[in-house]
C-alpha cells in the first residue's frame, strides 16, 4: 500500500539540516505501524512526508502504486482529503466549530449530501465514544476528548491510511490508553491502516510493526 | 458552488463564534470609514450646491444675456422690454429681468468729519417688481426696505458693504458701519455724481453678494446713463435646470447677435470652483478610501496572523486554499457590509438631520450635507472593493504558506 524509496528530506536554511537520509520501507494495507526513535531521529518528519503535508527533497512515496511525491499542491490537497487522515500531537480542532462540525468539515469539503455526512459524523463520533458531545466546542472538551474528535474527523472520509503524530503525547495515561485502544479497534475491526509516531515504548503492544529510526535512517523494523 | 458554500460556512462560524470585541471593532471601524467617505464627499458637495444656489438665486439666475459684440460692439441690449416679453414666451422660462450695470465709487463719511471711506462698487439698476421674480435679495432685507416704491435718491446695499454684520473681510471691504438713513456720495465712471440715502440693507450670507452688490432703481440708472428702454444684461430664470440648454438655443434664435450664457459659463472663475471642489472631493475620497482599505487590510491581516495555525490545520485536513481565501474575503465583505449599514444609519439618521438643523455658516452661505445616490453607491462599491482586496491579500499570503510553518511556525 505504501512504498517508500530512498526518501530524503533536507531543511534548508543558513546551515541545511539533513533529517531523512534515504529511507526505504513498505507498509501493507491493514497494518498498524509505529514509527519510533529518539527525539530528532526524523520520525515526525517522515510522517509529514507520508501524510503529504511536506515535500520531500528526494526519493519516492508510492501510495497504491501512485507516486504521490510528484503531485501538485492542489492534487496533494485533494489526495489528503479523499485518501488520508491526519492526527496531530496537539488536538488541532477548529475552535469556532462544534465537535460535530469539526468532524464533518472534511466531508463537507468533499461534497455530497448534507444529511448524509452529518449522519456519518455522528456515527464516527459514536465510534470514538463522543456521541454525547456533538455540540460541544473544543474549549468545552478535555484533551482526550479533543483528540478523539480529531480522530473522528480523520475518519469521516473513510481514509485509506490514518497518520497519527504522537497522538497521546499530551494526554494523561487513561486518555492515552483510550486513544490507543481506539486505534487498535479501528485497525482490527475496520481494517484501517494506521501509521503512528510515538516515543512511548509501551505503545508497541498495540501495533503490528515498529519502524525504528536513528539519525534519519531506519535502524531496524520489528514485527510484534 | 460547493467551495463557496464551505467558505461561507467557515466565515459565518468565524464571525459568530469568534471574538465579539474584535467583531464589534471591525464593524465600528468600517462604519467610521464609510461615514468619513460619505461625510467628506457630501460636505464638499454641499459647499458646491450652496455656492451654485447662491450664484443662481442672487447673482445671475440661470441664463445671462449681454449686448452684442459682433459685428459692432454695443453697450446695451436695445429694446430690452420687447425682448424680455418674447423670451418669457419660451416654454420653460419662468421669469426675466433687465439690469443696468454701472461702475462707481462710493464715499461714506461715517463720523461726518470729512474723513470719507471710499469703496469701488458695481451698482445695479433694477426694476424692483421684475427683480423679485429672479432674485431672493428683495426678501433678504435685514434693515429698512427694498427699492419698491423708492425713488431717485435711494440706494440699497449689502450687509458686507455696510459693515458691522459679521461678514468675512469687512475690515477691508466695508464702509465700517453704514446704516439705513446714512448718505453715500457716489461718483459714476461717466463722471456723474449723485448723493444717495441708504434705504435698505440686505444679507444673503454670501460675501460675494453682501459685500459687492448695490442696487438703485432702473429709472435712476437710466438717468445717469442717459438711456431709456435698454439693459446692460437680461437675466432669465427657468423652471427646470435641465431646460437651460434648450432655452439658450431658443433665445439665440430670437436674438442671434446677443451673447447668451449659462450661469456657470458667465461666472467663469467662480463657476469653476465647483469643478475644483469635484477634484478635491475625488482626491480626499481616494485618500479616505486608501486609509479605509489599509485599515481593513491591517485588521484582516492581524486576524489572519492569529489564525495562521488554524489555516495550516484546514490545509492539512484537505481544505483547498481557495476555500480558505474565500472565507476571509467573505469575512471582510461582512465587516464592510455591516459597516456600510451602520454608517448609513449614522449618516441618514444622525449626521444629515443634525446638519439640516445646524448647517455650517460659511462665507458662501449655510452649508449642509448634499447627499446624492450616485455618490453613495460609488462609495459603497469602493468600500466593498477595498474590503475584497484587503481580505484577499493577507488570506492569500497565509493560505499559500507551508502547512508545517503555519501550524508549528517553522
Amino acid at each position: 500500500m505504501i512504498k517508500v524509496e530512498n526518501l530524503i528530506k533536507t531543511y534548508s536554511g543558513k546551515i541545511p539540516v539533513l533529517v531523512l537520509k534515504g529511507i526505504s520501507f513498505e507498509i501493507e494495507a491493514g497494518e498498524f505501524i509505529a514509527v519510533m526513535g529518539r527525539s530528532g531521529s526524523g520520525k515526525s518528519t517522515l510522517l509529514h512526508q507520508l501524510g503529504l503535508i511536506d515535500t520531500p527533497t528526494g526519493g519516492k512515496i508510492l501510495i497504491d502504486n501512485a507516486d504521490v511525491s510528484k503531485l501538485s499542491e492542489s492534487e496533494k490537497t485533494l489526495f489528503r482529503l479523499e485518501k488520508l487522515g491526519y492526527i496531530f500531537q496537539e488536538y488541532a480542532l477548529i475552535a469556532e466549530l462544534t465537535a460535530l462540525e469539526n468532524v464533518y468539515l472534511p466531508a463537507f469539503a468533499l461534497g455530497g449530501n448534507q444529511d448524509g455526512y452529518k449522519k456519518r459524523a455522528k456515527e464516527v463520533l459514536k465510534l470514538v465514544g463522543l456521541d454525547d458531545r456533538l455540540n460541544h466546542y473544543s474549549n468545552e472538551l478535555s484533551g482526550g476528548e479533543q483528540q478523539r474528535v480529531a480522530i473522528a474527523r480523520s475518519l469521516i472520509n473513510k481514509p485509506k491510511i490514518l497518520f497519527a503524530d504522537e497522538p497521546t503525547a499530551n494526554l494523561d495515561i487513561i486518555s492515552a490508553k483510550t486513544v490507543l485502544e481506539l486505534f487498535k479497534k479501528l485497525n482490527k475491526e475496520l481494517g484501517q491502516t494506521i501509521v503512528m509516531v510515538t516515543h512511548e515504548e509501551e505503545d508497541k503492544k498495540y501495533v503490528d510493526k515498529v519502524i525504528r529510526l536513528k539519525d534519519g535512517l531506519i535502524e531496524k523494523e520489528e514485527k510484534m | 458552488m460547493k467551495d463557496l458554500k464551505l467558505a461561507l460556512f467557515l466565515a459565518s462560524k468565524s464571525i459568530t463564534k469568534g471574538n465579539k470585541a474584535t467583531l464589534a471593532l471591525m464593524i465600528f471601524i468600517m462604519s467610521l470609514a464609510f461615514v468619513n467617505l460619505i461625510f467628506i464627499s457630501s460636505i464638499l458637495n454641499g459647499i458646491v450646491v450652496a455656492l451654485n444656489d447662491q450664484i443662481k438665486t442672487n447673482i445671475v439666475s440661470n441664463i445671462v444675456i449681454e449686448p452684442q459684440e459682433e459685428p459692432v460692439k454695443k453697450d446695451y441690449i436695445i429694446h430690452a422690454e420687447e425682448l424680455r416679453r418674447e423670451i418669457e414666451n419660451i416654454p420653460g422660462v419662468a421669469a426675466t429681468a433687465g439690469r443696468y450695470k454701472l461702475a462707481a465709487t462710493i464715499a461714506y463719511d461715517k463720523e461726518k468729519n470729512g474723513k470719507f471711506i471710499y469703496r469701488s462698487v458695481e451698482i445695479i439698476g433694477v426694476d424692483s417688481e421684475n427683480e423679485k421674480n429672479i432674485s431672493e435679495i428683495p426678501q433678504k432685507i435685514i434693515e429698512g426696505r427694498y427699492l419698491e416704491g423708492l425713488g431717485a435718491g435711494d440706494i440699497v446695499i449689502g450687509s458686507g458693504l455696510a459693515g458691522g454684520y459679521d461678514g468675512a473681510g469687512e475690515e477691508i471691504t466695508s464702509l465700517k458701519g453704514a446704516r439705513v438713513g446714512d448718505k453715500l456720495k457716489t461718483t459714476f465712471s461717466n463722471g456723474v455724481v449723485r448723493n444717495y440715502t441708504i434705504r435698505g440693507i440686505f444679507k444673503v450670507n454670501f460675501d460675494e453678494v453682501d459685500g459687492r452688490m448695490v442696487f438703485i432703481t432702473i429709472k435712476e440708472a437710466e438717468s445717469i446713463l442717459s438711456v431709456s428702454g435698454n439693459a446692460s444684461q437680461i437675466l432669465v430664470k427657468i423652471d427646470k435646470p435641465d431646460a437651460e440648454d434648450y432655452c439658450i438655443g431658443q433665445i439665440q434664435k430670437i436674438a442671434p447677435n446677443l451673447k447668451v450664457k449659462k450661469w456657470n459659463d458667465y461666472m467663469g472663475g467662480m463657476g469653476g470652483i465647483a469643478e475644483s471642489f469635484d477634484m478635491i472631493t475625488l482626491i480626499i475620497s481616494a485618500i479616505g478610501l486608501a486609509v479605509a482599505a489599509i485599515t481593513i487590510f491591517i485588521l484582516i491581516y492581524v486576524n489572519v496572523v492569529n489564525k495562521r495555525r488554524q489555516i495550516g490545520i484546514l490545509k492539512a485536513i484537505g481544505i483547498k486554499q481557495n476555500i480558505i481565501i474565500y472565507s476571509y474575503i467573505f469575512q471582510a465583505l461582512f465587516y464592510a457590509i455591516f459597516g456600510v449599514i451602520i454608517g448609513a444609519l449614522l449618516i441618514f439618521y444622525v449626521i444629515e438631520p443634525y446638519f439640516a438643523g445646524h448647517p455650517l455658516d460659511l462665507p458662501i452661505g449655510e452649508v449642509g450635507l448634499a447627499l446624492n445616490s450616485q455618490m453613495i453607491i460609488q462609495n459603497i462599491l469602493s468600500l466593498l472593493a477595498a474590503a475584497f482586496i484587503a481580505g484577499l491579500i493577507p488570506s492569500r499570503q497565509a493560505a499559500r504558506e507551508n502547512i508545517l510553518k503555519a501550524i508549528f511556525g517553522r
